[in-house]
């Protein structure tokens, strides 16, 4: 039957649900989680310990211990073994859904897998919706919305990095963080009413000079959460990445070395021309998203401005370019176009590495050369050599990558991360009102105006913990849930 | 059965005790054209202070200002006899300045009690109402109907509404140490039976307690050794529709002086004989409004506490002792009293007392006041848990007004927490789980900068032209005034004056730094050192006559706060959506899916009118609103795929 058509039913929220729980990988290791008042009885019916396997029995998992996870097989519609498999059985309100849980974690690899799964569904279980297994945890109040988005982090983690932190997140760094800012800007608030209801007994003498000094670390450190939130997105994106370069510098034969050294797109997604396209490439491991512009060429003396109009566009949200140099051409014009622009950009703060391709050709074209050239004075980038046809210098260029990016910070430390567009906005929110409230002092503002954006502050980052319900915040929140796996 | 021989009169409205709550309750009732029958234990006790001598004060003169707007008689009668007016808090914001006058207490109740009388389709009725009627419901709602009330002498009168005002009355014991007396407050004759009556309807009642200070004979004080606070020069009126020339008395003034550590060491070592310490009384107290001795064993650390000394009347020499409320036994408040400078003489009048009374749980009314058992049953003041005589009127005002609603058919008024600090104290009240006496506070309002005491009018006359306690011309001023300041606004912002050096000399000489670039007057009273008198000279096209200054005022409030009360009125829309997403009164709470146990219980037995009041109630969390707000939006998918098939 269609997956697909199983899962548009009508009644829902007392479905037994089940799905993949792990990211499907070739490693073949991952769990089948079903989830509600039928878990237990479809767990027995695929499911034989070696004991029962050998009596020809059937086994309530029902009966079990809650919490027990046992050893032992899945059979299909005709008896066949088809998998030894480790099954959990977890009984409502003690699982992550707070249902009833059976997972079936599996060995056999992808294939497997899904012939598992759907068995499971054969058995009358629906497959889950993205995402539907953390609403259910939502709504049984296992978990607040801060964990539940970190979960759908997870869920759409496209690296191994990306999943450490999801983890971090997940174990309430991130809640944690926010509710210690919440705390403090909730105490000062109850100071300040307290004062103007009790002024014997709360004084305002010295306060604003107080609050401001409490402010300015508060903001230091929602500006660190906000700063955070770039590295967050990277890992939960992908590290934005334009390949710059004339034509015939190697771009393409570069993107098909990268790409095809995992053999690991992931999507294809066309970009707003035809002449730019984004790819999700996997780079040991790191996740770029690869933006190939269509090359700045000249045609005579003319540079195509519409072609550098294009590559500056691209790389307005980069977070890294790859320059491609053709090492066996001496430098051209285009080549001091394109430096010009890489001046600008790293001024910005933006990473790039020069890769001085085709290696294995007779090379025309030294590191000293582009590191002369006029355009790149004052600020150079790193130059690489390689040569995408042999794959020389790939593994050096991920070590650059890794280096210009800090990413053995952003990936390893514990520092919190703000992920998710509405976190970023919330923090946002909360750090405008915080310097407002600033303003007010400083423009000597009497106190009962400061708990207004202090307020603000105040419930913007309780949107983030989901200790402050807004009208839209929940339709906002499912939307989300329903984005793809 | 009894009710065969009892003699029957016909009213419309019975409204039982005749305190701040009792009387703006029977007076809206009465204006709005409907007969209505006032009981009080004793006519002398109409509008009575049992306890302190003012109206207003933080937040409180905020309410009197709203019940003005709405059309009750609170700030009208506090502005014929005050005997000094101050306007607190001026150095901060307009948010939190608030009026406080002191009241001659026998004038205050004299004059309440003049204007009840002369009040058509008003009577007042001495009498202790023992029993409320009801018959069997009508509608198929199935709740029983209000239609008369008993009193002792077993007269019956019919009605269609009743409300419930019985104060700090019902089975009162005043303690004094261990003096216990079964009286109400100020030595009145308490009342008993209506505890009774709601106990057997489903709705027991609870203990409440407060305290009073004692009073003294003002000779007997050293005034010397006190300051003196004076009232302000020029005195604001409560009441929109008093003219400020009558305000222009000679005021009285009150005294500031302080307790010490000798008065904290005679409390703390006989501590054991307060009532409240000694667990004789079971009542819950007020946190807000503390005993001395609460505040000598809270905090401990402080070494004095403010006591004012305020006068009663014109005509009395006794003097409020305010700060030091007590419920000691004489003896030590003898001692205790003597410590404070000033008061080394003083001869007591009448004693400091604590008071328990029976009071409902709120909870058990909807937003309009009315019972959610029993229709036609309003309940309003202390009795609902609150304190202070503003609170009660507030109340009294809107279950009056709702009465009548209810009798006509209509949608009761309900004023929304972002509309009206009556709005906030009735929200909290009937929402929240209050375990003490309830007093308005400035931080309980969520958004007080939009509820100033200066815009009463503005936010609410319309509520009452609507229902008929204000007139057209009342409104229509209001109107009238709403158009002039947004006029006034926008020609500030539009006139533009330059840097020219005989503008840079009228700005030096206001003591203002000079202009660097043109710009808007709107802009140059943004400056905190300037006011809209001061930019006359710069101000070719002002209006003439000169615009009365209730409205540059507003101008002046509304340009220089244009920042915060635009982030204000952002909140107010984000919270306004959730109550505006209402949830039916038959949702089955109990089987909806997703909410936690206690939340289900919780909803099951409040039902909550919307979300938003929803998210208010204790035990309600986050998680649970937002399964409500999934169920809603659900059921709303349901409804319109229903309504698209057909």
């Amino acid at each position: 039957m269609n997956i697909r058509e199983q899962a548009a039913g009508t009644d829902r929220s007392e479905d037994t649900i089940a799905a993949i729980a792990t990211a499907m990988s070739e490693a073949g290791i991952g769990i089948i989680r079903i989830s509600g008042p039928e878990a237990a009885r479809i767990g027995s019916d695929l499911y034989r310990s070696p004991k029962a396997l050998r009596e020809g029995r059937r086994e309530e998992i029902g009966a079990w211990t809650p919490g027990t996870i046992r050893f032992g097989y899945i059979l299909d519609e005709n008896g066949e073994v088809i998998d030894e498999v480790m099954l959990s059985w977890m009984k409502a309100p003690h699982s992550y859904t707070t249902r009833d849980t059976v997972e079936i974690n599996t060995h056999g690899g992808l294939f497997v897998m899904q012939r598992v799964l759907e068995l499971v569904l054969s058995r009358g279980a629906r497959l889950a919706e993205p995402g539907e297994f953390t609403k259910q945890a939502f709504l049984g109040g296992r978990i607040d919305l801060a964990r539940a988005e970190a979960v759908m982090d997870l869920i759409s983690a496209q690296s191994e990095f990306a999943r450490k932190t999801s983890m971090s997140q997940l174990r309430g760094a991130l809640s944690e963080k926010v509710r210690d800012l919440r705390a403090e800007i909730l105490y000062e608030l109850a100071y300040i009413e307290s004062a103007l209801d009790d002024p014997e007994n709360y004084s305002l003498d010295g306060y604003p000079e107080r609050l401001d000094a409490i402010l300015e670390r508060q903001t230091a450190a929602l500006g660190d959460l906000l700063r955070g939130a770039r590295d967050g997105r990277i890992l939960q994106e992908g590290i934005r990445t334009v390949i710059l370069g004339r034509p015939n510098a190697g771009k393409s034969s570069l993107l098909n070395r990268l790409a095809g050294e995992e053999r690991a797109i992931v999507t294809e997604i066309p970009g707003t021309t035809r002449d730019i396209l984004r790819e999700r490439i996997r780079l040991g491991d790191l996740v770029l998203l690869l933006t190939d512009t269509a090359g700045i060429r000249s045609t005579g003396d003319v540079i195509e401005e519409i072609g550098v109009q294009r590559a500056r566009k691209a790389a307005e949200e980069a977070d890294l370019l790859l320059w491609i140099l053709d090492a066996a051409q001496p430098l051209t014009e285009e080549d001091h176009e394109i430096a010009g622009m890489i001046r600008d950009k790293m001024q910005e703060g933006i990473r790039c590495i020069a890769l001085m391709n085709k290696q294995d050709l007779e090379v025309r074209l030294t590191k000293e050369q582009i590191l002369a050239m006029p355009e790149l004075s004052e600020c150079a980038p790193v130059v690489l050599s390689c040569s995408a046809r042999t794959g020389e210098g790939i593994d050096a260029l991920q070590e650059a990558i890794r280096d210009q990016l800090h990413a053995d910070r952003i990936f390893m430390n514990s520092e919190v991360l703000l992920t998710g567009i509405r976190h970023r906005e919330a923090a946002q929110e909360a750090l405008t009102a915080l310097q407002l409230v600033r303003g007010s002092i400083a423009a000597g503002v009497s106190e009962d105006f400061y708990t207004i954006d202090l307020m603000n502050a105040y419930k913007a980052l309780g949107r983030i913990l989901g200790e402050d319900v807004e009208d839209d915040l929940v339709e906002e929140i499912f939307s989300k849930f329903c984005m793809g796996k | 059965m009894q009710s065969d021989r009892s003699y029957h009169i016909q009213t419309d409205v019975c409204v039982i005790g005749g305190g701040h709550a009792g009387c703006e309750a029977a007076l809206a009732c009465s204006r709005l054209g409907f007969d209505t029958v006032l009981f009080t234990m004793n006519v002398d006790s109409i509008a009575m202070m049992p306890c302190n001598p003012h109206i207003g004060g933080s937040s409180k003169g905020h309410l009197v200002r709203e019940i003005d707007a709405l059309g009750g008689e609170m700030g009208r009668n506090i502005d014929k006899t005050f005997l000094q007016s101050r306007m607190l808090n001026r150095s901060k914001g307009p948010a939190v300045h608030s009026l406080r006058a002191q009241a001659d207490k026998a004038e205050y109740s004299r004059s309440m009690r003049q204007v009840l009388q002369q009040q058509p389709h008003l009577t007042i009725r001495q009498a202790e109402v023992t029993d409320i009627l009801l018959r069997e419901p009508e509608n198929g709602d199935g709740k029983k109907q209000v239609c008369g009330v008993r009193i002792h002498t077993g007269t019956v009168y019919d009605c269609r509404s009743v409300i419930v005002c019985t104060g700090t009355y019902l089975k009162a014991r005043c303690l004094v140490g261990e003096s216990i007396t079964e009286t109400g407050p100020g030595g009145m004759q308490r009342s008993t039976f209506l505890s009774d009556w709601f106990a057997a309807n489903g709705m027991p009642l609870r203990r409440f307690k407060t305290g009073t200070p004692a009073r003294m004979d003002g000779r007997s004080l050293d005034y010397s050794k006190m300051e003196i606070q004076e009232g302000d020069r020029k005195v604001v009126p409560f009441s929109y529709s008093t003219d400020p020339k009558t305000l222009e008395i000679d005021q009285m003034p009150c005294w500031l002086t302080y307790t010490n550590q000798e008065t904290h060491d005679i409390i703390r070592a006989n501590i054991d004989r307060s009532p409240i310490y000694a667990g004789i009384i079971e009542g819950t107290g007020p946190r807000y409004c503390p005993s001395i001795e609460d505040k000598v064993v809270k905090f401990a650390e402080k070494t004095r506490h403010h006591v004012f000394i305020e006068p009663e009347g014109r005509y009395t020499n006794e003097v409020y002792v305010d700060g030091m409320s007590s419920s000691m036994p004489d003896d030590v408040q003898q001692r205790m009293y003597r410590t404070v400078p000033g008061l080394e003489n003083c001869v007591i009048v009448r004693n400091a007392y604590a008071i328990e009374y029976d009071c409902i749980n709120a909870n058990l009314l909807k937003l309009s006041l009315e019972t959610k058992a029993v229709d036609g049953l309003f309940c309003a003041g202390q009795f609902n848990g609150s304190s202070g005589y503003e609170e009660a009127a507030a109340q009294g005002l809107i279950a009056g007004i709702n009465a009548v609603k209810k009798m006509q058919g209509k949608e009761p008024l309900v004023l929304k927490r972002s509309e009206a600090y009556i709005g906030v104290l009735i929200d909290d009240l009937v929402t929240k789980d209050n375990r003490e006496p309830y007093r308005m506070m400035t931080s309980r309002a969520e958004y007080r900068l939009l509820l100033r005491q200066d815009n009463a009018d503005l936010r609410l006359r319309k509520y009452g032209y609507d229902c008929g306690l204000i007139t057209e011309e009342q409104y229509q001023h209001v109107l009238y005034k709403q158009e002039e300041i947004e006029k006034e606004t926008a020609r500030l912002k539009k006139i533009r004056i330059g840097a020219a050096a005989g503008n840079q000399k009228i700005l030096e000489s206001l003591g203002t730094a000079p202009l660097k670039t043109a710009c808007s007057l709107a802009e140059l009273l943004c400056r905190p050192e300037l006011h809209y008198e001061d930019l006359a000279p710069l101000d070719p096209t002002r209006p003439d006559p000169a615009l009365p200054e209730e409205i540059t005022e507003q101008v002046e409030i509304q340009i220089k706060y244009e920042g915060y009360i635009e982030r204000q009125n952002r909140q107010v829309e984000q919270f306004e959506k959730l109550e505006r997403r209402y949830l039916p009164e038959t949702l089955d709470y109990l089987h909806m899916a997703g909410l936690r146990l206690e939340a289900q219980q919780k909803l099951h037995q409040f039902r909550p009118s919307s979300i938003g009041q929803a998210s208010r109630i204790s035990g309600v969390t986050p998680a649970d609103v937002a399964v409500l707000l999934i169920y809603l939006e659900k059921t709303r998918g349901e409804n319109r795929e229903a309504t698209d098939r057909h």
